[in-house]
């Protein structure tokens, strides 16, 4: 259309001349000029030439991080240009140079409040892009800010913003999310839209937000911009989903029901496959999902909707398509399937697919098709999806198999997805044009989509009885066309379609072989002239399968083993091997009458065999002969008269093993949900989610109401239909985090009831090796770990079993399994509010003298608190020894007794006796020790909360050397992980009585100047202060770092608002106990510090405090 | 859930950086420079590979070509694959409009404008302003962008966001090109297995103000709901997707399609019509060998539409075995040239009038080792393309235009058709 393509651009051509840029020197010689000096100028031309430059160095992947400062600088420019130039070089270094960045904020700050809605945008997006956690909080300020201005083009950029703070600031959700809620209600379609992407990145979960909007944002939905349509879909389409569930009449939920009473899992053809069945039950009996979580938390949400009554829904989980929300959906996305974009087609589309009712689905199909005529790559994903349509509804796509015929054109992807959507769809009616359309194909130069095309015949075939013989015929005038041809040419890849042919003439026979023995007859005729060994061997592997089925095959075989037999030597090696098998397969089903002259042929061929120059052959030679004794030496009647029966069944197994369909591949194919890339690449992207839980919220309405006292008069009336699981069930499925840490409470709750009084029994029985009972523990552990621990089973056994076995289970885990997860999650919550946390603080433990060489003839102990929790009880505090010889001398018999008690061998015994004695747990005697050599021992000591000195008796070389250990409060607690928000709710509980605070000061961070000095450019000072207040802390006491934050400040120095967390948890009673530490002054200075302990149990927490206070002066 | 891009690439053909954006900074130049590398590497050819990779490492690529430049987005997220497509394709169409064309030497030219583009239709790899006449109010080259004090598009401050208020026109023209491009399908049995219309209505808009446009066709269920008869004039719009400023809901409505159109070019609605349609331009070709070294194949191509249509451009593209050479070719029109980097020959005509026949005769010499019979049969279909002014295959009609304007001028509307070849494929070879 050359006349026509001149005249659509000739009208912009015009204001576009001098449009054309010429930045082509700056981009090839980006270092052409002297940057620093350009960026100083005072001339905005130059900085703007400097920055372009830097533009181009970035683009071309050169390091100029270094000009970041002068850079920075220039942020304050009041040239638009010269601003937006510096943002672009700000977002990408940002990151790396966080302190000068900071040098930034107050500029930001400023353009927040220019007149030029423009420069307020920017500088919004600018800050929240820039990533620095440290910034967060100022960001969240202007982002609430922004969510108010008066031009849209802001607003929609603070709905971005929010996206970005959620990365950095995940425990401000509920602030982000009411700024979301505030978007969502926004006048501009283009602020709902930015705000329905912020809701998906901040609470895709919370869709209670969306109850208040949804008739608004389904009105909307036309109006807002295309890529936003595609998310605000969704959202409604799970709102929809997780509100009322699933419409009973749609074509998704009615083959579903119908799969369920069909059962079995294997059996089920491709073809009824749907969607969602699939994705719950394909994936969770496959489970080759690369994410273990994601699937267990899939199978963790529908295993409730297919509960016991043969897996079939619930009812209550399903709605009908009268529903007015659902009613409403499919009416404002029909209009869009006639949208230009097809991510929005895709996306309306997957709402009829899974919503409409069967009959009105068909609606899907014109537009889905139309979009197959967009570009080429557009088209592959487009097919891609419509596979999985085809394959869950053939009958949909059915009448239009022509749409799916191959041009020239098409790349080999496109090719092999039609190839299997015509597969999938063809019918009795339209086989006939189909396989016409295929002859086509079998000429084309592509010799692998020929292949392909020859298997697709096959599939055709097996499903549509009317042509099998039609397709057998042509496959066999393929297979003696291309014999022909693979005999005159040879050319590398040459015999694919050869090979392929024989293997779709075996899977059509396969489904019986009996009415197609002249087709195996004649197949097995080609030996003659097919050379290709690949060839071959399949038709001789057909041959032993079938040699005694129907009436002809085996009148033949005598003549066609004999053939097998006088090629044998010519053969290659797979088709040796193949040979030995077939006969091996004949004489198993071999007829009377020709047993005799069978067994001396295959004995011929086993002796040929025996003596190949090739291992495997003559391998499986001799096995067969063992296996085929008769044929290999009929004199030795003995072995055959004793061995036969046995040979026969395992000759029988071995050979006539059924085989088993191979239809893994089709049961591995993962679906995911239409237009996600997840479906495009088969594999779970993160941030994929599938469908909630049909009717999954109406409960969260219900505690909504109740809380916030919304009163929504559709809602409660769905929800007094809803029985059954709790409402922080229903909350937790939404939200794994929320679950595991539901889990932890759990167990927590649980710990703390057993840990006093089982937590001996247990012990007890540990010491004792009580053999029946630790069987009950590992089948419950075992089971619990499986999943959720079955309830219904649990219920079954008797209530006194159910609590050992759960005691058990929980001891268990507490320092195991459970606790790992844990830990990480709250690293994860605690380094995405401060990054630092990241690097891990060495714990150096102090190391305390027990027993002085001069005053023990040379014996050494020294011992230090280890953070270490007791293998035997969480009461123990483990103390790690460190026993050195210094003299010249072998010293012997080593061994530390408590003066006090009587240290037991079990120490716990005795301990419940004098239960407020500090008791040690036996320790392993160290029987000689080397001059110069150390040995490492670990003291268990009980200290029932005793600070006082402990006294010790150290016995070397039979003499007594008195030694006192001094406790160590700060050890008689463990850490006990917790995220920011869990601590905070933690502390409110434990105010007044349960809080103590004390002032000090913190010197340490001025004392090593010279570590700070080397890398004071690059780090912040109170940074630096943060790192060793908080290592300090840890090396000396067994808690956990919640968090650290770090104050937003425009001067360096100032250290004010510093504050670090610290959770523990007392060893003795299970109780939590936090330590809060805020810090004021600078940095460059002594710092006032402020600790407080908050912990039910009051003396100790005291004590925990003073020591706190003594550890950090 | 639709997934956020993590950065965005412009390589060049080699899948060199050119210029990159990041968007979530999971994803590095580096990162995704090696993997599209050894992907060119490992292929050689980019037309084998599907547009979307995964690298087995959680990063997922989606990528197009086009001219020497490849348009790349990692992901490590779930995105929407068929949009994140469509983006990359309107990218290339807001870089033609900046640069004309987009190749790696515009992009050098333009690359800051470049940066400034990717900052401004993705933010936090999410797609936002994809309409290069809204960019182009906000983003200037070089030669505007000191003049004018820079504020936000106004569109995105109207209820309409393709659209800006105060644009001024001195003269108002509409102009509504009808481009039908018909796809055939005919099999070496000389049926015609599959066929379809697509059909464009290319608008470019010239007016003043926020003008209200509602256009009318032929459209049989429209002229039904009005109670106009239809002599055979009427046609049915199976498929139709629409531009983003046409109000769906009224056309579902009624049918009238009215829309506040975006200033300059743009495409209203694409439609399809699965009627059959005679094909437009038949070809036949009868190969004959006749020796092991003698190849000669006649062509006939008859234009089968009425006589006072004229055909331009057509080029016929007949496949000839790898191995011709010799080429020795007459033409009773036009002129045929062997393009041995096709396999084919080609044979241009510059004009067809309608119901006309011309012949071609070829003949090229083979390599006499291969046996006559063995030469294996493989067979590329006889390609044609063609352009027919002033001609709709559908017959479709722009039975009006209306431009109502509150100022109230009259806008001239200019209306011209056209038929074009799509995909049009004859296995008679």
């Amino acid at each position: 259309m050359g006349m026509f393509g001149l005249q659509a651009s000739g009208a912009a051509a015009s204001w576009m001349v001098g449009r054309m840029g010429t930045d082509a020197h700056l981009y090839d010689d980006p270092e052409d000029a002297a940057l620093p000096a350009l960026l100083d100028s005072r001339f905005d031309g130059d900085k703007v030439d400097a920055l372009k430059r830097l533009l181009a160095l970035i683009a071309q992947g050169v390091d100029v991080a270094h000009l970041f400062p002068q850079v920075v600088k220039n942020v304050a420019a009041q040239s638009l240009e010269v601003k937006k130039l510096v943002y672009l070089y700000l977002l990408h270094y940002a990151e790396k140079r966080q302190n000068e960045a900071l040098l930034s904020i107050n500029i930001f700050q400023k353009d927040l409040s220019d007149i030029n809605p423009l420069v307020r945008a920017w500088a919004l997006r600018t800050m929240a892009g820039i990533r620095l956690h440290v910034v967060a909080p100022l960001v969240l300020v202007a982002v609430k800010k922004c969510a108010r201005d008066p031009s849209p083009y802001v607003r929609k950029c603070a709905a971005y913003a929010l996206c970005k703070l959620y990365d950095l600031l995940p425990e401000e959700n509920t602030t982000l999310e009411e700024v979301v809620d505030v978007l969502l209600g926004d006048s501009s379609s283009g602020v709902v839209g930015a705000a329905a992407v912020a809701f998906n990145s901040v609470c895709p979960n919370g869709l209670t937000l969306i109850a208040k909007h949804f008739r608004k944002l389904c009105e909307t939905l036309p109006d807002i911009e295309e890529w936003y349509q595609i998310t605000l879909i969704e959202i409604l389409l799970r709102y929809v989903i997780a509100r009322h569930g699933l419409v009973k009449e749609s074509a998704i939920f009615a083959s579903n029901l119908s799969w369920e009473i069909q059962g079995a899992k294997d059996s089920v053809p491709v073809d009824n496959m749907s969607c969602i069945q699939a994705e719950t039950v394909v994936n969770g009996v496959c489970g080759t999902f690369s994410s273990m979580t994601l699937l267990r938390h899939y199978i963790d949400e529908y295993s409730e909707c297919f509960d016991g009554e043969g897996g079939k829904i619930r009812s209550p989980s399903v709605t009908t398509s009268t529903n007015e929300d659902v009613a409403i959906l499919l009416k404002c996305t029909s209009p869009l399937l006639w949208s230009q974009n097809s991510g929005v087609i895709l996306a309306a589309a997957s709402v009829h697919w899974i919503m409409a009712p069967v009959q009105e689905v068909k609606i899907i199909v014109g537009p889905i098709l139309f979009t197959l005529r967009s570009s080429p790559d557009a088209t592959y994903v487009m097919l891609g999806n419509i596979l999985v349509f085809a394959k869950t509804a053939p009958l949909l796509f059915a009448p239009y198999y022509e749409d799916f015929f191959i041009c020239a054109s098409d790349p080999y992807q496109t090719r092999a997805l039609k190839l299997a959507i015509i597969t999938t769809i063809a019918t009795e009616s339209s086989i006939l044009a189909i396989l016409e359309e295929f002859q086509d194909y079998i000429k084309d130069p592509n010799r692998r989509f020929v292949a392909d095309t020859v298997a697709a015949i096959a599939l055709c075939a097996e499903k549509l009885t009317s042509v099998t013989s039609t397709c057998l015929e042509g496959l066999l005038a393929l297979v003696f066309y291309e014999s022909s041809i693979a005999n005159s040419v040879h050319l590398d890849g040459e015999d694919v379609v050869l090979v392929q042919a024989i293997l779709s003439i075996k899977a059509i026979v396969k489904i019986d072989a009996a009415s197609h023995e002249k087709v195996i007859i004649r197949l097995v005729r080609t030996l003659d002239v097919i050379k290709e060994p690949a060839a071959r061997s399949l038709i001789i592997w057909i041959f032993g399968e079938y040699s005694s089925t129907g009436n002809l095959i085996p009148r033949i075989a005598p003549a066609v083993l004999k053939y097998l037999a006088w090629s044998f030597a010519a053969e290659v090696l797979e088709t040796k091997l193949q040979i030995l098998n077939t006969c091996a397969k004949v004489i198993i089903h071999a007829a009377e009458e020709h047993l005799q002259e069978f067994k001396r042929i295959v004995a011929y061929v086993i002796q040929l065999a025996a003596c190949d120059l090739n291992y495997d052959v003559r391998d499986r030679a001799r096995f067969l002969s063992g296996l085929l004794p008769f044929c290999a030496n009929e004199n030795d009647s003995s072995c055959r008269s004793q061995n036969a029966d046995v040979c026969k069944e395992l000759a029988d197994h071995i050979f006539d093993g059924k085989i088993h369909s191979a239809s893994n591949s089709d049961s591995n194919y993962r679906i995911y949900l239409p237009g996600s890339l997840s479906q495009v690449v088969l594999h779970a992207a993160p941030g994929y989610a599938p469908l909630p839980k049909p009717q999954s919220m109406v409960l969260i309405h219900k505690t909504m109401e109740s809380t916030r006292g919304v009163a929504n008069s559709s809602d409660s009336n769905n929800s007094d239909a809803e029985s059954g699981s709790s409402a922080n069930e229903s909350g937790s499925l939404y939200d794994s985090e929320s679950e595991s840490g539901d889990l932890s409470d759990r167990d927590g709750t649980g710990s703390k009831q057993y840990s006093n009084d089982d937590g001996h029994n247990l012990h007890l029985q540990d010491g004792n090796q009580e053999a029946p009972l630790v069987n009950m523990y590992d089948g419950s552990v075992g089971q619990a770990h499986a999943g959720q621990v079955d309830e219904n089973l649990a219920s079954l056994i008797s209530t006194d079993l159910t609590e050992l076995m759960s005691k058990s289970a929980l001891e268990s885990w507490l320092d195991e399994a459970p606790t790992t997860p844990l830990v990480q999650n709250s690293i994860q919550a605690s380094c995405a509010r401060v990054s630092f946390t990241t690097r891990s603080f060495e714990r150096k433990p102090k190391l305390h003298v027990l027993l002085d060489p001069s005053n023990s003839n040379g014996l050494s102990v020294l011992y230090a608190f280890s953070s270490e929790v007791s293998p035997n009880s969480r009461l123990l505090v483990c103390i790690d020894l460190f026993v050195e010889n210094v003299t010249p001398d072998q010293l012997a018999d080593i061994s530390i007794k408590s003066e006090e008690a009587s240290t037991s061998e079990h120490g716990m015994e005795t301990s419940e006796g004098s239960a407020s004695i500090p008791t040690p747990v036996q320790m392993e005697e160290i029987q000689s020790l080397a001059p110069q050599q150390t040995a490492k021992r670990v003291l268990q000591v009980h200290f029932h909360h005793h600070i006082l000195p402990m006294k010790l008796s150290i016995f070397c070389n039979g003499k007594r050397h008195p030694a006192k250990l001094h406790p160590d409060i700060a050890y008689f607690v463990r850490p006990l992980p917790m995220d920011l928000n869990a601590f905070l709710c933690k502390e409110n509980q434990l105010r007044g009585m349960f809080e103590y605070a004390r002032r000090c000061t913190f010197k340490d961070h001025l004392q090593n100047p010279e570590h700070t000095e080397e890398s004071v450019d690059n780090t912040d000072k109170n940074l630096l202060v943060a790192q060793s207040l908080a290592s300090k802390l840890l090396s000396n006491a067994n808690v956990h770092l919640v968090s650290m934050d770090m104050p937003v400040t425009f001067s360096i120095d100032d250290a004010s608002g510093l504050c670090w967390r610290f959770c523990s948890e007392v060893l003795s009673s299970s109780n939590p106990c936090l330590i809060t530490v805020v810090a004021e002054g600078h940095a460059s200075g002594p710092l006032d510090l402020t600790i407080k302990v908050n912990c039910e149990d009051t003396v100790f927490g005291l004590n925990l405090l003073n020591r706190v206070v003594a550890i950090i002066e | 859930m639709a997934g956020a891009v993590s950065a965005l690439f412009l390589l060049d053909i080699k899948g060199r950086v050119l210029v990159w954006r990041d968007y979530r900074g999971d994803v590095t130049a580096l990162q995704a420079e090696r993997f599209f590398t050894k992907l060119l590497d490992k292929e050689g050819d980019a037309e084998v590979h599907s547009p979307v990779v995964h690298d087995g490492a959680g990063v997922s690529y989606t990528f197009i070509q086009h001219n020497n430049v490849f348009l790349l987005t990692a992901s490590r997220q779930n995105c929407n694959a068929a949009s994140i497509l469509l983006f990359l394709h309107r990218l290339v169409d807001v870089f033609k409009h900046y640069f004309e064309e987009l190749e790696e030497e515009s992009l050098r030219d333009n690359f800051v404008v470049v940066y400034e583009l990717l900052d401004e239709m993705m933010d936090f790899g999410y797609p936002q302003y994809t309409e290069a006449t809204i960019l182009s109010e906000f983003i200037k080259t070089d030669a505007y962008r000191m003049e004018v004090t820079q504020r936000p598009p106004m569109a995105v401050t109207n209820a309409v966001s393709w659209r800006s208020e105060g644009i001024r026109y001195k003269k108002n023209e509409v102009f509504l090109d009808v481009v039908e491009s018909v796809n055939i399908l005919v099999n070496s049995n000389g049926q015609i297995v599959r066929s379809d219309i697509i059909g464009a209505l290319k608008m470019r808009t010239f007016l003043s103000g926020m003008p209200e446009c509602k256009l009318g066709l032929n459209d049989r269920v429209l002229l039904e709901a009005q109670g106009r008869a239809t002599k055979g004039k009427a046609i049915d719009l199976d498929d139709i997707k629409f531009h983003q400023c046409v109000r769906l809901t009224r056309f579902e409505n009624d049918r009238t399609i009215s829309f506040v159109p975006p200033d300059g070019a743009f495409d209203l609605m694409t439609y399809r019509l699965t009627t059959q349609v005679k094909p437009l331009i038949w070809v036949e070709a009868q190969v004959e060998k006749h020796s092991r070294s003698r190849i000669e194949i006649t062509v006939k191509a008859r234009s089968q539409y009425k006589e006072r249509s004229t055909g331009t451009n057509v080029e016929i593209e007949v496949p000839v075995p790898y191995d011709a050479t010799n080429p020795n070719i007459r033409t009773s029109m036009g002129s045929a040239s062997y393009a041995p980097e096709r396999d084919a020959m080609v044979w241009k005509i510059k004009s067809f009038p309608g119901g006309k026949e011309y012949m071609c005769r070829a003949e090229f010499s083979l390599p006499s080792i291969t046996s006559e019979e063995a030469t294996p049969e493989k067979k590329a279909p006889i390609r044609v393309k063609f352009e027919i002014p002033y001609f709709t295959v559908s017959g479709i009609q722009v039975r009006y235009l209306k431009v109502i304007e509150k100022s109230g001028y009259q806008a001239l509307p200019w209306v011209r058709y056209i038929t074009m070849a799509g995909e049009y494929e004859l296995r008679l070879i």
